[in-house]
């Protein structure tokens, strides 16, 4: 009786875990490889990682930067192994995004301004890519994003500053549409 | 956060890229050894209800409608308006014969 009320309130613990860091990890993720599907195995794969340490009896201390570094590990690891199997670049890496519907033309015209996007996003340094990906996937303001990426939040101001102009600049270059909302 | 730019509608094309990758809705976790949530007794026997309703109106209506539209189980049998070809013509069941020893018909 014990032991299964132990149960589960870990997995309520884990739960709660989840619903407040999964969606860290998979921006993490995503910013690395630019792939939502990757960046979902890499999620799950991380979080049952967690389960499994717990299950064993580990005690982790702060489940949240332990969640980050195995997720940024488990990245690494995936970049190793779709170098062995594909050269350069993984496949999905190289995709255009992938529309959730038919398109008619402006859902076209969406997923055109989209891959640019992605081409773009993909010329920048990974640590730009990161205070993207946070700040737009995720809302995150400069604070949240310097603390949960050890840097400063000024840096994150221009960085941030930096990678837009830069993105607009491009954008506007190749007469994208940049007018969604 | 201070995020003027020379193109502001960047922000709206970055926001709704990033929004389009994110899953949605947001998986649930499913861990190995962790049983599936249970149906209340209240549920599960809501759902057996509609399940044996469903397949008691399946047959009703079966039932009904083949009470309306009865089929006809004797075969109908089809009145011959015209001379049948050939009629009169009894083909006589003869083994079979190479033609050289098939005896030909003696007409008179």
């Amino acid at each position: 009786m014990k032991s299964s009320s132990q149960a589960a309130a870990r997995q309520a613990t884990f739960e709660d875990v989840y619903q407040r860091h999964s969606r860290e990890v998979w921006a993490l993720v995503y910013a690395r490889w630019l792939n939502a599907d990757v960046a979902l195995d890499i999620m799950q794969e991380t979080f049952l990682r967690l389960w499994k340490q717990w299950q064993d009896g580990s005690s982790i201390l702060n489940p949240r930067a332990w969640l980050l570094r195995v997720a940024r590990n488990l990245a690494e690891d995936h970049a190793k192994s779709a170098f062995r199997r594909n050269g350069t670049q993984a496949p999905e890496a190289m995709n255009g995004v992938a529309g959730r519907d038919d398109p008619p033309l402006e859902r076209l015209e969406r997923a055109e301004t989209f891959t640019q996007v992605r081409k773009e996003l993909e010329k920048l340094p990974d640590a730009d890519r990161e205070i993207l990906t946070l700040r737009y996937a995720l809302d995150y303001n400069a604070g949240e994003i310097a603390e949960m990426l050890h840097i400063n939040p000024t840096a994150v101001h221009m960085r941030l500053s930096r990678a837009r102009q830069r993105l607009a600049e491009r954008l506007t270059a190749q007469g994208a549409h940049v007018d969604h909302e | 956060m201070n995020e003027s730019s020379p193109l502001p509608n960047v922000d709206g094309v970055l926001r709704a890229y990033f929004r389009a990758e994110m899953p949605d809705p947001w998986p649930q976790m499913r861990l190995p050894g962790v049983p599936l949530p249970q149906l209340s007794a209240w549920r599960g026997a809501r759902l057996r209800f509609a399940l044996a309703a469903s397949v008691g109106l399946f047959l009703t209506g079966y039932l009904a409608l083949a009470g309306l539209f009865p089929r006809d189980t004797a075969p109908q049998v089809i009145e011959l308006q015209g001379p049948i070809i050939g009629k009169g013509l009894q083909r006589q069941k003869q083994p079979f014969l190479s033609p050289s020893k098939r005896s030909l018909p003696i007409e008179d």
